[in-house]
């Protein structure tokens, strides 16, 4: 049973199917997975990744979580299984950190239900384990790019959630961030599908891959499978040498900048 | 962890957000209820403290006095009972009602400006209350106008949901910028019907467009009452979406929210009230605007501590403001949206400057 899949998915924004922007995207996600969707700027990422949290709703295909379709349940039971990190952060209303984390608890609550003892222990786990409990009561817009987004991968685990969703969760983070932020993922153990920009900290990551090009799933497989220089020149259209990591053995990707006039 | 343990000041504010609450409540509530018992004995007629309390007494079965022995008036029995006590009472429903909506209004639209009287409902009830005035008169009783009012708001709050909803989804900006639209254009045609009618009535328009509670009387208080409480009760229930809603429209979508239906909903909600509000007291301005973040002040974000607090602030401001329009220049009833907007816009300034 896998933890997330989208069969065969067509998706447009408006319902006059002529310009798909999702094509029969099939993907799925097994327990315990790090899955990464790569591909150019445009090429559906972000809106497969919204198919699978009831924001956008298929023309065709099914969204399943846990083997449940998403759209024959009620409207927050996905909230329940799957929680989301986007490049999307909280108005700024003066909330807390804490307050944001806080969020993640609402789809375990049902209306005018308070927060329990229990509630209040998950949400400083949470804190806790992204390293933010220390500043909790600090306003939201205080913190570094860094913290929001740890923030917010907070919040998502406060959702207790059996899939993380991320949309290029190390955007507008520096290097050791990145890192961290990945690392921590990781040792988490939710399974996890995350859009990422950097292939290399997507070959380092990752268990396996998805490709997207124009709305259709062009490879999938390892990195090792996947991310080869014929495919970085289709898809991507840059040329680079792909060889081995010399420690970690995953692939390892060395753009050519040189123009290729130049070259030769 | 405990290295910067050393938290700043804005954080310390922040930890006692939770604990301060029942406190911060039951202050206001004591506030509120000291605020009606001071404010019915103040007015251009003077009854004094100890008789005005006197008369309520009296009136609520609490005290048996000998009737032919009391300290007061019969006149003054009409003014505590019959007119000041109702109307502090409708001044603290519609300051309550009112905050209620702004806060709840700018947690639907995410814009920190958003107040009651913005997306179209009141210009719907001053174009319903400007025909009763200009043209018909009040052809079903004295309860014509606020009907009128009324009919105008759920007209107008129609036209801005036909308008702002696209494909069933409806979206803060697009909420809001219809709000504003049908509030100019049916703001429009109201100030033209009022331009060519009677001229005569022009005066009892802006009176009435300027909000005053000079209307309570005890028949007219149940059905505010009633809309405050239901929808006190829905939006604090909601609270919990309403914060998830703070976090964007797709990370609410994640968390389960059904955005458009909670927006539709609170929309509603907020419509129906400040229909009921604005076709009772006229357009009292500011009240829905300021109070929120008056209270976020104290009380931070979560809506379901926000809204209380917003309420009982609002209704603490309206019986106050309402106590200096009636005072200032006694026997003249200043309008109480005049004293509203020069608090609220001086308040502004001076938050502006310097907090
Ligand atoms: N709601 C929408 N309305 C119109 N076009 C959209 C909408 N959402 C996405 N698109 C288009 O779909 C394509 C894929 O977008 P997206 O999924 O955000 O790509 P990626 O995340 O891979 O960069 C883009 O061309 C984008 O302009
Ligand atoms: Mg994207």
């Amino acid at each position: 049973m896998s933890s997330l899949s989208l069969d065969r998915v067509d998706w447009a924004p408006h319902a006059a199917p002529t310009d798909l922007i999702l094509k029969q995207v099939s993907l799925a996600v097994h327990p315990g997975e790090f899955v990464g969707v790569i591909g150019p700027n445009g090429s559906g990422k972000t809106s497969s990744l919204c198919c699978a949290f009831r924001y956008h709703r298929p023309l065709a295909g099914t969204v399943s979580l846990a083997a449940q379709d998403i759209w024959q349940q009620p409207g927050h039971w996905h909230a329940r299984h799957a929680a989301v990190v986007l490049q999307e952060f909280p108005e700024d209303f003066g909330l807390s950190v804490r307050e944001v984390v806080d969020m993640g608890r609402t789809p375990h609550k049902s209306l005018f239900q308070g927060d329990s003892a229990e509630d209040i222990a998950i949400v400083s786990q949470a804190l806790e384990q992204v390293g933010l409990l220390s500043r909790q009561h600090h306003p939201f817009e205080t913190l570094s790019g860094g913290e929001k987004q740890r923030a917010l991968l907070a919040r998502a685990l406060a959702q207790q959630p059996s899939l993380l969703i991320l949309d290029e969760p190390t955007n507008h983070l520096d290097l050791r961030h990145q890192l961290e932020l990945l690392r921590l993922v990781r040792r988490l153990g939710i399974s996890t599908v995350a859009t990422l920009h950097d292939l290399n900290l997507a070959a380092a990551f990752c268990d396996r891959l998805y490709v997207l090009q124009r709305g259709r799933i062009v490879a999938d497989g390892s990195p090792a499978e996947v991310l080869t220089a014929d495919l970085l020149d289709r898809v991507f259209g840059v040329r680079a040498l792909v060889d081995a990591h010399p420690i970690a053995g995953h692939p390892r990707i060395t753009l050519i900048t040189q123009e290729q006039d130049h070259e030769a | 962890m405990s290295a910067s343990r050393s938290a700043i000041l804005p954080a310390d504010a922040a930890r006692s957000r939770r604990d301060a609450f029942p406190l911060i409540i039951a202050t206001l509530l004591a506030a509120l209820l000291v605020s009606i018992l001071i404010a019915v004995g103040l007015g251009p007629v003077p009854v004094s403290l100890a008789n005005s309390w006197g008369i309520l007494l009296h009136h609520l079965g609490l005290a048996h006095a000998d009737s032919a022995n009391l300290g007061w008036s019969p006149g003054q029995d009409v003014i505590v009972w019959q007119l000041r006590f109702p109307r502090v009472l409708l001044g603290g429903l519609v300051g309550a009602g009112l905050a209620l909506v702004g806060a709840s209004l700018q947690a639907v639209t995410l814009n920190k400006l958003a107040d009651p009287h913005l997306l179209g409902v009141s210009s719907g009830a001053t174009f319903g209350a400007i025909a009763v005035i200009v043209f018909t008169g009040n052809v079903v009783g004295s309860l014509t106008l606020p009907l009128a009012a009324f009919a105008g708001a759920l007209a107008s709050m129609a036209i801005v949901m036909t308008v702002a909803l696209r494909q069933r989804r409806l979206n803060a900006d697009r909420l809001l910028l219809a709000g504003v639209a049908v509030s100019f254009f049916v703001m429009a045609m109201a100030n033209l019907m009022l331009y060519l009618g009677d001229h005569r009535s022009a005066s009892s328009v802006v009176f009435w467009m300027l909000g005053g509670l000079g209307l309570a009387r005890w028949n007219l208080l149940p059905i505010p009452a009633l809309v405050l409480l239901i929808g006190f009760v829905v939006l604090v229930g909601l609270g919990r979406s309403l914060n998830a809603l703070m976090a964007g429209e797709q990370t609410a979508t994640a968390l389960g929210i059904r955005v458009s239906a909670l927006r539709l909903t609170v929309f509603v909600i907020a419509s129906l009230m400040t229909g009921v509000m604005v076709a009772i007291s006229g357009s009292i301005g500011f009240v829905g605007l300021m109070i929120p973040h008056i209270a976020r002040q104290f009380v931070g974000t979560d809506h379901r501590r926000l809204l209380p607090a917003s309420g009982l602030i609002g209704a603490i401001f309206l019986i106050w403001v309402d106590v200096a329009a009636r005072s200032l220049i006694a026997p003249e009833d200043i309008p109480v949206g005049v004293g509203t907007a020069a608090i609220g816009g001086g308040f502004f300034i001076w938050l502006m400057r310097y907090r």
